[in-house]
């Protein structure tokens, strides 16, 4: 994971990264075999709609009922990890694609990062609704993304990485000094 | 005159004086002020000028209803029109002017309209069009667009920042009165998540004007020991300046957050807020607006709603005049008689309309030895640019002068009306109460969420409660009936008491004297901001317009920024006595978002300037903007158009770079092309299905070129597909079609055909794809080493996955130029590493990017087609040649049908052809139509457009394409473009392949 730029304001730390492994993983989720494939290689099971699961070195987040994407949070393991989900999905109706190269990570930081989502973000973030765990596909203002919780006070955002730049822009604006006021 | 006096003024920090200019004049106010109190406080009674007859006209409420004092604030980048001094909190150093004037506001040239006022009637604008027919262009608009038109557009760009906010609560509570604070007080006991919203800058709305107690406690201090526990509540959350305004469907809420003070003093980057909100319920705790009565003179600067004239004495320390007269149909007008009497002022006379009452109110008032005369009212209101008296006249009658009262300022009320525009926004119907004399909520039709149950509740005086002690046992009730919805949450309800004041009946009395005649009709005012009277809504239910929705729109009646908050009540009563109907049958206009005004900088929020509309970039972007390119936007993408140096022109730039590519090498950025994988046991025949062509006898290793049409057979898309694996196939899209080819994917895959075994996944972004074209692009690549890309090795159409230069790549072997040609697939975050190999390696080969531009002329002296200029979705392939991409055996796939009607098989159908111009200095316009020529009526039928046309450096001379009707049977003929002048190009249709028709260049 390589950091490509950051910006910091009075509230928010924002910070570009790219190089993160990502694979997608598309299958039927009720098949046992699949599932039993998954933990095997990964160590987790399937996540809930809408959620996101994580040990150590991986996190499995659902996109939608027949696609998960796998986030290698350790650098140089994505294609060790690919090989092993094809080799233990083989002759299962699935698909393993390497799309590290597809998105950019980005990581807010600061106690007001929901304040700072709900500018662009139609979806609910009240702290009973949005919890650690729970993963989101929606948009910030034009650009389509997702995010989940890394702490109480961090969250992960990815987005397109042809989009990443017109974002990193969306965000600088969106946190800039005397905009971000307590609401969540 | 109106003055700052030294009782009242509850919002009032005389500590904290603020000082600010109006039309230039230094004036001060306090910290608590509204600019409407402050420019009072100053004596400036007169404020502005009316819209049409440029009458003098003063402040009339002390809240959004306000139709008279509308302001520009401000300079420069900051400046803003039309904004009402009532809402506008003072700030030190605010700049304001006032509008609609020629001239100075004392002396208005514009006054003059007023003298001719009736050739000015209800619909004069609509008039002006009809004759004389030139008259409207040359005489009316310029006279009207002169004088009307409140104020002026600013000069410049808005400097300020503006934002959205989204945000879901339980429960939204609209309006922070008595009953909005009691409401959320109960609610947020509950341990619900509520938000509390409230458009003035203070707490406690009229409430806060009053002098009653609850449990003991005076309301002032009622409120803010309230204030204080709702604070403390974390579920609970208040905002002023605040205004919701509007209500749509499946509960979704805008709000509008005003933050210029907080702005000006620094405490906030944002101007306005936009909040886009989501509630499962919300209570509308609205208030009501109070009516003024219609009496000839009843716009002139002094006259003001009794409720404004209460207000600005309680909150702001306000005298509106000297010697005020107070004008009623109801009750509650008697609170400001009281209060200015008891503040030391003076009240000659209470007119009541009605034939008596025996309320607490007139009761108080005449214990205290104020003169009540009742049945009567004002013939006239004496006075031009402020009252100096009226004349008082009996009711019933048609005005004669029985006594005419010196004063300086009149309190008026003809009845409160609910504020219930929010509850109308989602199709809430209403039910006039002839007791009230009000429109209330009809809680049989209220407005239904997506589940059909009722989700706008309503309390306080918005619900017909408008005596303070009937409010807790409604809110108590509703909160029960809301609470039923939310599972497992229980009501906790605080005892709250408030003495009981009795009221006498309002009066349905609207207009005095009744028996008004026309000349006092003329100067009743209804409508203040358009400047609509009694006459015009006569006249135009005279002339046919007896519908409420035409009346509206032919007289402008509430059509004004204020929405007729002061005069759809009196407008549709007067309606009703005028067509004789009760109201309830005449009907309402329809109320719709947004309830005030908001600032358009708040719906652009942040998308303006960079960003305005996402750009994509590819991740060779920064290296194209460190070389020069000029851009062209593709879909939402930018990419190189061409690469001019210094010394050149863009035409110059492209033709070097087509020439380069062609001599020797050119290298383009390819990464734009979608790029879609479908993998699964079905994939190849999913792919039949959505091709023309057949996919699933291609081999793995090989590519081929495909044509998707839509159901009616048209072209849509194009591409080159490349088999993977036995499974797998990699499906390139056009720049701009890759969303929605995939979309289009899913669609027919979850629809019609999920039957079929394959995922697809959009992986575009995963590959920085780059073009190398020209004789020299094998030796690069045979430079770069890594793969066996020789001409025995690697034939046109084939693909290989392998490593350049050490580096990941998969490499397809086509050609969009005509050239031999590459396509590299490069893992984005290497993409830029291999293109700076290729220019490290390539100098020797004399390698140039070339743009896009460069690559539509050289497909284009290819003959080869692009999805956008030879397609434009009534194209069919067979129309562009491409009918050997259309399967024959193919049993079925999407267009094949309707490519089968007879209109599709027409022979006369527009084909595509070259256009070889005669006069090779000519230069086609693109679209241009294209005739037979030579003269003659039945020659200059339009046969076709040119689709595409360039200067080809190649081959030096212009050529286009176009679609013609005929197509292959006008070869060689001579065809005309027509042009401007009566002259006409002449061009001989050829072959649309102008170079290398044999393709020797491609598969050398």
């Amino acid at each position: 994971m390589i950091e490509v730029r950051k910006h910091e304001s009075k509230e928010i730390l924002i910070k570009e990264f790219e190089g993160v492994g990502m694979i997608t993983l598309r299958g039927n989720f009720s098949n046992k075999s699949f599932q039993k494939a998954l933990t095997e290689s990964c160590k987790l099971g399937v996540p809930k709609p809408l959620s996101i699961k994580s040990n150590k070195d991986l996190s499995l987040a659902w996109m939608s009922p027949d696609e998960l994407l796998l986030i290698i949070h350790t650098d140089g393991k994505t294609e060790k990890i690919k090989k092993e989900l094809g080799f233990s999905l083989e002759g299962m109706h699935s698909l393993v694609l390497d799309v590290s190269g597809s998105r950019k990570i980005f990581m807010i930081e600061g106690t007001l990062w929901r304040e700072l989502l709900a500018k662009g973000s139609p979806v609910d973030l009240r702290k009973k609704s949005f919890t650690k765990g729970s993963f989101l596909r929606t948009r910030i203002g034009q650009v389509s993304v997702a995010f989940w919780m890394v702490s109480n006070n961090s969250v992960y955002v990815i987005c397109g990485r042809s989009y990443s730049s017109f974002f990193y822009e969306w965000l600088c604006n969106a946190a800039v000094d005397g905009s971000l006021r307590k609401f969540f | 005159m109106s003055a700052r006096i030294s009782k009242g003024g509850r919002l009032l920090d005389p500590s904290k004086r603020l000082s600010f200019s109006f039309n230039g004049r230094n004036l001060f106010g306090f910290q608590g002020d509204t600019l409407a109190s402050a420019l009072l406080a100053n004596d400036q009674v007169l404020i502005g000028r009316s819209f049409k007859y440029h009458r003098p006209r003063g402040i009339v409420s002390s809240g959004v209803e306000e139709p008279n004092a509308l302001m520009s604030l401000g300079h420069g980048a900051n400046f803003e029109p039309n904004r009402s001094a009532t809402t506008i909190e003072l700030l030190d150093g605010l700049e304001v002017i006032s509008q609609n004037h020629l001239g100075s506001l004392e002396w208005d040239f514009g006054f003059i309209n007023n003298f001719f006022a009736k050739i000015f009637p209800a619909g004069f604008y609509y008039k002006t069009f009809m004759q004389p027919r030139i008259a409207w262009k040359h005489l009316f608009e310029p006279i009207i667009r002169n004088a009307a038109g409140l104020g002026r557009a600013p000069s410049l760009p808005d400097e300020a920042s503006y934002e959205h906010f989204y945000a879901h609560v339980d429960v939204l509570v609209v309006g922070a009165g008595l009953a909005g604070l009691l409401t959320t007080y109960e609610l947020g006991k509950s341990g619900l998540n509520v938000l509390l919203v409230e458009q003035k800058h203070f707490l406690g709305g009229h409430a806060l004007s009053g002098d009653f107690e609850v449990n003991g406690t005076p309301i002032a201090a009622w409120i803010e020991k309230t204030k204080q526990e709702l604070a403390n509540l974390e579920n609970v959350q208040i905002k002023k300046n605040f205004t919701l305004v509007g209500i749509h469907d499946h509960r979704y809420l805008i709000g509008y957050e005003n933050l210029e003070v907080a702005e000006r003093l620094g405490q906030s980057a944002i101007r306005h807020r936009l909040w886009r909100l989501r509630t499962k319920k919300i209570v509308l705790a609205t208030g009501a607006i109070e009516r003024p009565l219609i009496f000839a003179g009843n716009d002139i600067p002094g006259v003001m709603l009794s409720s404004a004239a209460l207000e600005f004495y309680k909150l702001y320390g306000i005298s509106p005049g000297d010697r005020t007269v107070v004008v009623t149909n109801n009750d509650l007008a008697y609170l400001a008689a009281i209060n200015l009497h008891d503040a030391g002022l003076s009240v000659p006379l209470i007119i009541d309309v009605r034939d008596s009452s025996n309320g607490d109110l007139p009761n108080l008032s005449l214990s205290k030895g104020i003169r009540i005369e009742f049945g009567k009212g004002i013939s006239s209101v004496l006075g031009k640019k402020r009252v100096s008296g009226i004349e008082m006249c009996s009711l019933k009658g048609e005005g004669s002068v029985q006594e005419t009262i010196p004063c300086d300022s009149v309190a008026v009320s003809g009845g409160w009306s609910s504020t219930l525009h929010l509850w109308s926004h989602c199709g809430g119907k209403l039910i006039w109460d002839y007791k009230l004399n009000t429109f209330l909520p009809n809680s049989s039709k209220a407005p239904t969420d997506e589940n059909g149950e009722n989700f706008i509740f309503v309390v306080g005086s918005a619900a017909g409660s408008f005596c303070p002690s009937q409010i807790p046992q409604n809110i108590k009730e509703t909160v029960s009936t809301l609470l039923n919805d939310f599972q497992g949450v229980k009501q906790k309800t605080t005892k709250i008491l408030i003495r009981e004041i009795r009221y006498g009946d309002c009066d349905s009395t609207f207009v005095t004297p009744e028996g008004a005649g026309e000349k006092l009709k003329t100067k009743c005012f209804i409508d203040f901001q358009n400047d609509v009277k009694l006459s015009d809504l006569r006249l135009a239910t005279q002339e046919g317009y007896e519908s409420v929705e035409h009346l509206k729109r032919y007289t402008t009646l509430g059509m004004a920024t204020d929405q007729g908050k002061l005069s759809n009540i009196n407008g549709l009563k007067y309606l009703a006595n005028l067509v004789g109907k009760e109201i309830e049958h005449v009907g309402t206009t329809t109320f719709r978002p947004p309830y005030t005004p908001i600032s358009l900088g708040s719906i652009a929020g942040e998308a303006r300037k960079g960003l305005f509309k996402p750009v994509r970039k590819t991740p060779l972007h920064f290296w194209h903007e460190a070389n020069g390119a000029v851009w062209e936007p593709v879909g939402d993408w930018k990419r190189p158009y061409a690469y001019p140096k210094s010394n050149e022109t863009i035409e110059q730039a492209v033709a070097r770079e087509v020439t380069s590519t062609r001599h020797s090498l050119g290298i383009l950025d390819a990464s734009t092309l979608g790029k879609i994988i479908v993998s699964g046991p079905d994939a190849g025949d999913f792919l039949d299905l959505l091709y023309t062509n057949v996919m699933s006898n291609l081999k793995i290793g090989r590519c081929r070129y495909g044509l998707m049409c839509n159901e009616n057979g048209f072209l849509f898309d194009d591409g080159v597909v490349a088999r993977l694996s036995e499974e797998s196939f990699l499906c390139h899209t056009t720049t701009g079609g890759a969303e929605r080819v995939h979309s289009w994917m899913e669609e027919w895959h979850q629809t019609e055909w999920w039957g079929k075994k394959v995922f697809i996944q959009n992986v575009t972004e995963q590959y920085t794809q780059i073009t190398l074209a020209g004789p020299k692009s094998r030796l690069l690549l045979e430079k770069l080493g890594g793969s066996n890309i020789s001409s025995e090795n690697f034939k046109p159409l084939d693909f290989l996955e392998g490593k350049l230069a050490e580096i990941e790549a998969r490499i397809f072997r086509v050609s969009f130029s005509g050239e031999l040609s590459f396509e590299i697939a490069i893992p984005s975050q290497n993409g830029v590493e291999f293109w700076q190999r290729c220019f490290e390696v390539g100098s020797k080969f004399d390698i140039i990017p070339y743009g896009t531009e460069a690559l539509h002329v050289m497909r284009a002296e290819k003959g080869f087609i692009m999805i956008g200029d030879e397609t434009d979705g009534t194209v069919i392939p067979q129309d562009l040649n491409l009918g050997w991409a259309v399967s024959k055996k193919k049993k079925d796939f999407i267009g094949k049908r309707a490519q089968e009607r007879i209109f599709m098989a027409d022979p006369c159908r527009k084909t595509l052809v070259g256009l070889s111009l005669q006069n090779s200095s000519d230069k086609i316009p693109d679209g241009a139509a294209v005739i037979i020529g030579g003269g003659g009526k039945r020659s200059n039928e339009v046969i076709g457009h040119v689709t595409s046309t360039y200067f080809s450096p190649t081959l030096n001379k212009p050529i286009a394409m176009a679609l013609l009707k005929g197509g292959e049977k006008l070869r060689g003929k001579s065809i005309e473009i027509p042009m401007e002048f009566d002259k006409a190009l002449k061009a001989t249709v050829v072959d649309p392949k102008f170079y290398d028709v044999e393709g020797s260049r491609q598969n050398d």
